[in-house]
């Protein structure tokens, strides 16, 4: 899910569950004199929330262009003297204050597929002070065989439907191996088994968001499996936020990790599941249901290539392209002194077979990832 | 190498086919390894438990290049896959049905 805009923040925002769950953990945690890190603050909705509570002073950390939201919300609230903006990635934030609480929301769908855990890690280790806690300090992961035969027909037998006299069939295995984030509530799906808990992560301890897990899945109705439905919960305090399907609804989804083939199940079967999933890689998931294995992957979600995937390997051995070298030659001439439109200039000017459109992008893009904006 | 060696692909490797070419990822090692045409085939082939001497005639057949050759090339290839981790040798090699 992308945050860049500031209407992408109102599901969340408005996620009025899942505010008031943050409330309650922080109304037990926050005094007067109070420290808070708001961590990917986003528009800043838990960090106002944790200053109406009596907090002393908010850290909003935030990358994105959302922080500006932050700020004008702050001056219509009349409290921007007690938060301090920093718009950039906590690994870049520096020498700060030591915080008492650090709150965030760095937990997607499935937990882990938004990769902001680690950044959760280095920051607790830069500022959370002794005895101080983070909200939420802790994380479970969830799954259960489910049976959703109208959701599998739409999004992933289709493939086999020729449309426009087109056959398509041999992109179905894409489907099979995506990840789709799905709400459970259609009438017609049934969950199988009771739901098995697979994966815990302590925030207070973690230093790698790294799943490798397996459990064991105990049937307890007969039907079709189309997959597995996955979610996180979260504890806050002294209480949990589930995303789960039988917890009140959230801005999150559950996620739906199908099989490539589904097999029917009768009560007291036991499937072996397992997931992986290294930090900002692939997810892979495998289904035995006695001698039947399946095993799929978000590697096999989509065609690769083997020239994109050289570029992986630790023998590759890069070299600069044609817009390489007028980046690098940019970049040595962000001195501080030359001005965007020299810079501009600079760019369209380099010899090299660039357009002015790809030359203007360019610097765009460098001056967002490497210019020292001094905020 | 031995005509009557069997390999198989390493059960935490996953392979993905793109028109001629393949992308091998190891769960356990989190890399990415390409294969070309040629090694497409030779990891199909590893894939259906075929033994040396079958992979080397078969790709003989297949690229009219003289066999000595074929065979260090497959040789090569074999060889850095098992060192890679992405194949080993199969424990037990059967007799193959037909």
């Amino acid at each position: 899910m992308s945050y860049r805009q500031v209407v992408d923040h109102l599901d969340m925002a408005f996620d009025e569950h899942r505010n008031q769950q943050y409330r309650d953990a922080l109304a037990k945690h926050i005094g007067p004199d109070s420290v808070v890190m708001d961590l990917g603050a986003g528009i800043g909705i838990l960090g106002f929330i944790a200053l109406a509570l009596g907090a002393r002073k908010v850290l909003m950390i935030e990358p994105t262009p959302a922080i500006h939201a932050a700020r004008n919300v702050a001056r219509a609230l009349g409290v921007e003297d007690r938060i301090e903006f920093l718009n950039k990635p906590v690994e870049d934030c520096g020498e700060l204050e030591p915080v008492d609480c650090m709150v965030s929301v760095f937990t997607g769908n499935f937990l882990l597929e938004e990769d902001l855990l680690p950044s959760l890690f280095v920051a607790r280790d830069r500022y959370l002070r002794d005895g101080g806690i983070l909200l939420p300090d802790f994380a479970t992961m969830a799954l259960t065989p489910v049976f959703v035969p109208a959701y599998y027909e739409n999004r992933i037998d289709r493939w086999q439907t020729p449309v426009s006299g087109i056959d398509l069939s041999s992109l179905r295995s894409f489907a099979a191996n995506s990840i789709y984030p799905v709400t459970f509530g259609d009438p017609a799906s049934r969950l199988l088994a009771p739901a098995v808990d697979f994966f815990d992560l302590d925030f207070n301890t973690a230093t790698s968001s790294k799943c490798s897990a397996s459990c064991t899945v105990t049937i307890n109705e007969a039907g079709t499996c189309h997959g597995l439905l996955g979610w996180f919960s979260a504890r806050l305090g002294d209480t949990w936020l589930s995303t789960g399907p039988e917890a009140p609804g959230t801005h999150w989804s559950q996620v739906l990790l199908p099989v490539s083939e589904p097999f029917s199940v009768e009560p007291g079967d036991h499937l072996e599941v397992t997931i992986d999933r290294p930090p900002f890689g692939e997810w892979t998931w495998s289904v035995t249901n006695g001698e039947t294995s399946q095993r799929q992957s978000t590697f096999l979600a989509n065609p690769r290539a083997v020239a994109d995937f050289g570029r992986k390997t630790e023998g590759f051995r890069p070299r600069l392209n044609a817009e390489g070298d007028i980046a690098r030659n940019l970049l040595a001439a962000f001195d501080g002194k030359k001005s965007r439109a020299e810079l501009a200039d600079m760019a369209r000017s380099a010899p090299g077979s660039i357009t002015a459109e790809q030359s203007r992008r360019l610097l765009d893009n460098l001056i967002q990832m490497f210019a020292d904006t001094g905020s | 190498m031995d005509d009557a060696l069997v390999f198989e692909p390493s059960p935490d490797v996953i392979a993905q086919q793109v028109a001629d070419e393949t992308v091998l990822m190891d769960l356990k090692t989190e890399a990415y390894f390409g294969l070309n045409e040629t090694g497409t085939r030779i990891w199909q082939l590893v894939s259906d438990r075929r033994t040396v001497g079958e992979i080397s005639r078969s790709l003989a057949d297949l690229f009219d290049a003289p066999a000595p050759r074929v065979r260090e090339d497959m040789e090569t290839l074999l060889a850095e896959l098992q060192e890679s981790g992405l194949i080993h040798t199969a424990v037990a090699a059967g007799p193959r049905q037909e």
